[in-house]
């Protein structure tokens, strides 16, 4: 359903990363222990006071772990509005079992674009403002497919996030993948945003599409007790 | 871009609207797998739309025939049928997929065709502004034999000067990458997934790969990995000052991880120089003469 309006995607203020419009593909890269996944994670949480709902894919850990992660930081989220396309387990006792069938792992980039459209379709419905999309990592693809195909379905992911004007979210682990890794994936992406921790004090980077980069400044995820970053 | 050309597959069945009514799309329809890829043998395409049941296979293996045979061109999955015992084992393709059976399916189609034409949004390497970019390329006259000589002397100097088993002026096009001059290398053109210059066609300055054979942009390029090149260094190339329409790049049998700051700067030079000459000798029509 096309929106009448340019929709705008907000971002929790203690951020400091300013609203995008739909359509926008977002990079964000450092290493999971610096916060860069919570980070991730809470740029496609949605809006409680708004219309909006999330898919996100999980390859590196159970979905229902992924979810956890929101206890962990002060983002207000409303997860009966999250779906999550879980590829993480290889076993077959765990497997996710979507509309079509089995995924069999993070490999399986077939299964994964086919569910993640299926699902898409509810949570639009539940959803009709916009939809946060989140691949959580491609680190985790990469480990199981080629460089090619998982680079074909990156490309595909920020397509349909384009085409169906919602908001995509990229993360890649930069202790599991390369710089030339990071910097081929920016490309499909029309904001960077870089992740890493100096004396203990996550600090981020943006960088847009014309290559203007900020200063790093420091990261507030707003982190509860019991978390600290490495 | 011109009109969008699509190629539908389906037995026996008209093409969605969604893909027949725009007037800006062109559809060709197949029955069967084997006469999608007789027209895709034939002609190119910048989307193509299957069912899951094409008769003599499924669309997953028309997906796969069409990587095969045009490997940047999208593909779309649009179907209502369950694909649980669609067998995985015989290969992992990548391809959008939209719902045949939901409430808004038809528009939702029509968006993803959309994009993924306008966009290019299944190639396995980045693209940027490829629309602009493409018509100052189509301004460049590649036959000019005036041209063709003086970027040979080009390429020879570099493949002298850096002692490289290959070096190449090139221009790349919206599928393939067709070389202007060359040393070391006898073809005329490759396609444009076997490129590495197509991530430094985005970059301001040289890219530098050290390894081709370890390095990830280099995942699948069959042909540079035959000919056992490994080292790569790039530059891009832009007659007009503002526009990359191609690359200087120069190749090694070896690794290399001592190229300098100063080779760098010797390579933009050799840039410079190719693209001044295209400037010169090669840039015809109205966008390239501006």
């Amino acid at each position: 359903m096309s929106r009448a309006f340019e929709y705008t995607f907000g971002f929790p203020p203690n951020l400091s990363i300013a609203g995008v419009p739909a359509g926008t593909n977002v990079l964000v890269a450092g290493p999971s222990d610096a916060c860069a996944l919570d980070l991730a994670l809470a740029l496609t949480a949605p809006e409680e006071t708004s219309d909006e709902s999330a898919l996100f894919v999980s390859s590196d850990e159970p979905g229902e772990d992924l979810l956890k992660r929101f206890d962990g930081i002060d983002v207000e989220a409303d997860l009966a509005r999250v779906g999550v396309v879980d590829c993480s387990a290889e076993s077959t006792s765990n497997r996710f079992v979507g509309r079509h069938g089995a995924i069999e792992g993070p490999g399986d980039l077939r299964k994964i674009a086919v569910e993640m459209s299926t699902l898409y379709e509810t949570l639009v419905e539940r959803g009709p403002a916009g939809v946060r999309m989140g691949l959580f990592s491609v680190s985790g693809l990469l480990e199981h497919s080629e460089h090619r195909e998982v680079t074909r379905f990156v490309h595909t992911f920020t397509g349909r996030v384009l085409a169906t004007e919602d908001l995509g979210v990229v993360y890649v682990d930069t202790e599991r993948s390369s710089d030339s890794v990071v910097d081929g994936l920016s490309h499909f992406c029309d904001l960077r945003v870089d992740v890493r921790v100096t004396d203990g004090v996550p600090l981020v980077r943006v960088t847009d599409t014309d290559g203007l980069r900020q200063d790093w400044t420091s990261l507030d995820l707003g982190l509860k007790e019991g978390r600290e970053t490495a | 871009m011109n009109s969008i050309r699509v190629l539908h597959t389906e037995p026996e069945a008209e093409p969605p609207s969604a893909t027949a009514e725009a007037e800006d799309v062109e559809v060709e329809t197949a029955g069967s797998l084997e006469e999608a890829e007789d027209l895709l043998r034939d002609e190119v395409f910048d989307v193509v739309v299957t069912e899951l049941d094409v008769g003599d296979g499924t669309g997953f293996d028309l997906v796969r025939k069409v990587r095969e045979l045009q490997p940047d061109t999208g593909c779309i999955l649009y179907t209502d049928a369950d694909l649980a015992d669609v067998t995985t084992d015989d290969g992992n393709v990548v391809t959008e997929f939209v719902p045949r059976d939901s409430p808004d399916s038809e528009e939702r189609l029509q968006r993803v065709l959309r994009t993924t034409a306008e966009n290019r949004s299944q190639t396995a390497y980045p693209v940027a502004d490829d629309d602009s970019r493409l018509d100052v390329v189509d301004a460049v006259d590649g036959d000019s034999a005036d041209l063709q000589r003086e970027l040979e002397r080009v390429v020879d100097l570099a493949s002298r000067h850096f002692d490289a088993d290959v070096a190449t002026v090139s221009v790349i096009g919206e599928r393939e990458q067709r070389l202007l001059a060359s040393e070391g290398l006898d073809v005329d053109s490759t396609p444009r997934q076997e490129a590495v210059c197509n991530y430094t066609l985005l970059e301001d300055d040289v890219t530098v790969v050290e390894d081709i054979q370890t390095h990830p942009w280099c995942d699948g390029m069959e042909a540079i990995h035959d000919l056992g090149l490994r080292f790569y260094a790039g530059c891009p190339v832009k007659p007009d000052g503002d526009t990359a329409t191609g690359t200087f790049c120069i190749y090694s049998e070896d690794p290399c991880e001592g190229f300098t700051g100063e080779d760098e700067r010797y390579l933009r030079l050799l840039a410079e120089d190719a693209a001044s000459k295209i400037s010169s000798y090669g840039l015809g029509g109205s966008e390239g003469s501006s």
